[in-house]
């Protein structure tokens, strides 16, 4: 058996995507030139690559490889690749680069530490089951686009202290754009995490352990999660908080989620143990 | 006087425990009482809390029983005062609602259509020419006569919102049923057997309605995987009380459910372990050696009885006054609800002086040094050599651990919950309203005709960019035409 195939894919798309972060860091108000376009050659390399990692890594597992931290992380990582090259296409604008690669980054250097169990390991009956991979994916496609909303609130509060003769005022989007970005994200981003993580969460504990709610570290932080970004919708919609108000919202919002994803592992103990 | 002054407060307490401010001020509550329970170790005794924290803090969890935090009257106030919340802006806003998706003023006349966020004249047209225009270009006619024109796109985003917070009440129902009548217990059938109770506690026993024979159980385990289980596996027969049947494959992720009872696998194990736990074993004998308590181990012990359950035994060597009598005899002691496992055979021994009792502690015997409780007082020390097992059902005693033959049984996990109804129709109501509220968005389009020209006007839900554009582009396409 070669289950090293999809490692050494993630591997180099680990590469890319630290090459790809670095260059859209420090190359983040240029409109075009040599850096932006190796920049986004490599990440979109990079997201190719980790895609057919995922590809090779389920056709080993014959199950959708989401079934552990290692294989999740790079689910999300490349989640958040996506959106954001969907996001770059659609503003023209690079500069949200510097802020939402590293997230993606980061969950790469995270997935290629040596405590990162990198094996394919055969599914226990418990994970058998396909509400748990919609759970899974939808849970973490919502939390990608948390994660651009999570940039681009940074970027608001970024640009709304500096003068919009700077370099930064002017590569960045304007104030409003931003906050609509963060917005739109959000939008895009709760209603795919309520059903993942929440409700078709729950359908599964009921099927697994005969309970849909158990108040279990991992379900009670995914709530908290949930009322942060309920709280940032109904705020906008019914008081108008817009700007910095909905920006800190969204940055405590994502915050929380990756508490509920690293957090609760780790200082917390439940049923989750193994996700 | 007294009434007209009532009434207003009555109306105003309504509208605040209806509104949004209110209902946010609670989620927020909810989440810190939340993050408080996943921080606080739950369900431990009281003594715990007050070892672990200081006064004032240990008398707060009590207070408000963090120690049970989710199920805290606080929390499950909280709970009730956001459901109530939820009720009354539905109720308040419910109508409004409606009349928003569905009876729309259609002739809002000229100087409101020229006040929406997208407007745009065209001159030289009639209404006919620009209804057909945008019928054929995607709108829905909803209205039209010979001045005025109303059509609409994606109309039920309107109800998302209002969709989704039904639907959250009917979790939160959901839950209130389930908390109400909720029951949690075991079955624990032996292959070739039938169950139709549920056991609830030690005593307490629940009828399922039903009754569940295991055909048989098998446990899979990955060839290159060693101890790594693959398949928990109950083939079981369900027989319903008219006296149809239907056989099912009940494993993990594949439960039964019927009667309001959902019947997951659990656990399993095998006979040996299983007659263990639940014969009485009335037949067995143990052996016992019984020392001087802190003698050193090389000192013979006063002596080794080969004890039968309920009977007494003189303690050689300490006069007649002190006796001992086996009164628990476990082939397989057990402790909390771990089931399986290896055999753990345990007696209970009675320290009788004078023929009342004085003492009673437990020996294992895969604990040798293990008395439990430890007395200070007590001068002996009992440990449990062997257990000699009779088998009602073979005629030969062959070996003293050996079972007579590997029958599984399987344990069913029993979960009575009435709430699943109001579980699944929330989370479709949840589904479909997400859907409406985040992706239709609504857009009108008014038209009025004056002197030769229309003047268009429209509204879309959220953000009337997108809107915007379409218009524009729309008109830009019209005028091509023209």
């Amino acid at each position: 058996m070669n289950h090293t195939l999809d490692v050494s894919f993630f591997n180099i798309a680990f590469i890319c995507y630290f090459v790809a972060t670095l260059v859209y860091v420090m190359t983040f108000w240029k409109k075009g030139g040599a850096a932006a376009v190796i920049g986004k050659a490599v990440l979109i390399a990079g997201f190719l690559i980790q895609v057919a990692g995922l590809v090779i890594r389920s056709m080993n597992a014959h199950f959708m490889p989401v079934t552990n931290m290692y294989e999740s992380m790079n689910f999300f990582a490349a989640a958040i690749v996506l959106f954001y090259l969907i996001l770059e296409y659609r503003t023209k604008n690079r500069s949200f680069g510097a802020f939402i690669l590293p997230i993606a980054f980061l969950l790469m250097v995270f997935t290629s530490l040596p405590t990162t169990p990198k094996d394919i390991k055969p599914l226990i009956p418990a994970l058998q089951s396909q509400w748990l991979v919609w759970h899974v994916i939808m849970a973490f496609i919502g939390e990608a686009g948390f994660a651009v909303a999570f940039g681009a609130s940074i970027m608001y509060l970024i640009r709304k202290r500096v003068s919009d003769d700077s370099f930064i005022g002017q590569s960045f989007p304007s104030l409003t754009a931003l906050d609509t970005i963060s917005y739109r994200a959000v939008q895009i981003g709760f209603p795919i995490f309520t059903l993942g993580a929440l409700i078709f969460g729950a359908i599964w504990a009921k099927y697994a352990w005969g309970d849909y709610w158990t108040w279990d570290p991992k379900e009670t932080w995914a709530l908290i999660t949930w009322i942060v970004y309920a709280l940032y919708l109904h705020a906008r919609i019914m008081y108008g908080w817009k700007g910095s108000t909905a920006a800190w919202i969204s940055i405590i919002g994502f915050l929380t989620t990756l508490f509920t994803l690293f957090g609760v592992n780790y200082l917390l103990a439940g049923l989750h143990s193994y996700a | 006087m007294v009434k007209e002054d009532i009434k207003p407060k009555e109306t105003s307490l309504l509208k605040t425990l209806g509104s949004l401010q209110f209902g946010i001020v609670l989620l927020i509550v909810v989440a810190c009482v939340s993050i408080v329970g996943t921080i606080l170790p739950q369900g431990k005794p009281p003594a715990f809390y007050q070892e672990n924290f200081s006064g004032p803090v240990s008398t707060l969890i009590q207070m408000f029983r963090f120690d049970v935090t989710y199920r805290s009257p606080l929390f499950v106030g909280l709970l009730c005062l956001f459901g109530l919340n939820l009720i009354l802006c539905s109720i308040v806003k419910f109508p409004s609602i409606l009349k928003r998706a569905f009876s729309p003023d259609k002739t809002p006349g000229e100087s409101r259509i020229s006040k929406m966020p997208v407007n745009a004249t065209v001159k030289n047209t009639s209404i006919d020419s620009i209804a057909e225009h945008f019928t054929s270009a995607g709108f829905r006619l909803n209205s039209i006569d010979s001045k005025n024109y109303f059509g609409e796109k994606g109309r039920l985003g309107y109800l998302g919102a209002f969709t989704v917070h039904v639907s959250l009440l009917l979790l939160l129902a959901g839950s209130v049923v389930s908390l109400v009548t909720g029951v949690r217990g075991y079955v624990l059938i032996y292959e070739g057997e039938t169950a139709s109770v549920a056991n609830i506690t030690e005593t307490e026993t629940m009828p399922l309605g039903f009754s569940v024979t295991l055909n048989n159980f098998d446990v899979t385990f990955y060839e290159d995987f060693p101890g790594r289980p693959k398949d928990y596996l109950s083939m079981v027969t369900v027989t319903l009380p008219d006296g149809s049947s239907y056989d099912k494959d009940v494993r993990v992720n594949h439960p039964i459910m019927l009667n309001n009872f959902t019947l997951f696998q659990s656990s399993y194990g095998q006979e040996e372990a299983a007659s263990q736990m639940h014969s009485t074993a009335e037949n067995d004998t143990a052996l016992v050696a019984i020392r001087l308590k802190g003698a050193p181990e090389s000192m013979p012990s006063i002596v080794e009885l080969s004890m039968a359950l309920g009977d007494s035994y003189i303690v050689p060597g300490m006069g007649d006054s002190i006796s001992v009598r086996l009164s628990e005899l476990h082939r397989s002691f057990k402790q909390g609800a771990t089931m399986g496992g290896t055999m753990n055979p345990a007696i209970k021994v009675e320290i009788l002086v004078y023929d009342s009792s004085r003492w009673s502690i437990f020996a294992f015997k895969n604990f040798p040094g293990m008395n439990m409780p430890m007395h200070d007082d007590l001068p002996l020390a009992f440990e449990m050599k062997d257990i000699l097992m009779t088998i009602d059902d073979i005629d030969s005693h062959e070996g003293h651990n050996h079972a007579a033959q590997q029958r599984y049984y399987s344990v069913l996990g029993v979960v009575r919950d009435k709430g699943i109804p109001f579980m699944w129709a929330g989370s479709i109501f949840m589904t479909i309203g997400l859907v409406l509220a985040f992706y239709l968005r609504p857009r009108r389009l008014w038209a009025v005709e004056i002197d030769g020209n229309v003047i268009i006007g429209g509204t879309a839900k959220g953000s009337s960019e997108a809107h915007k554009e379409y218009v524009k582009k729309t008109i830009a396409d019209f005028r091509k035409k023209q």
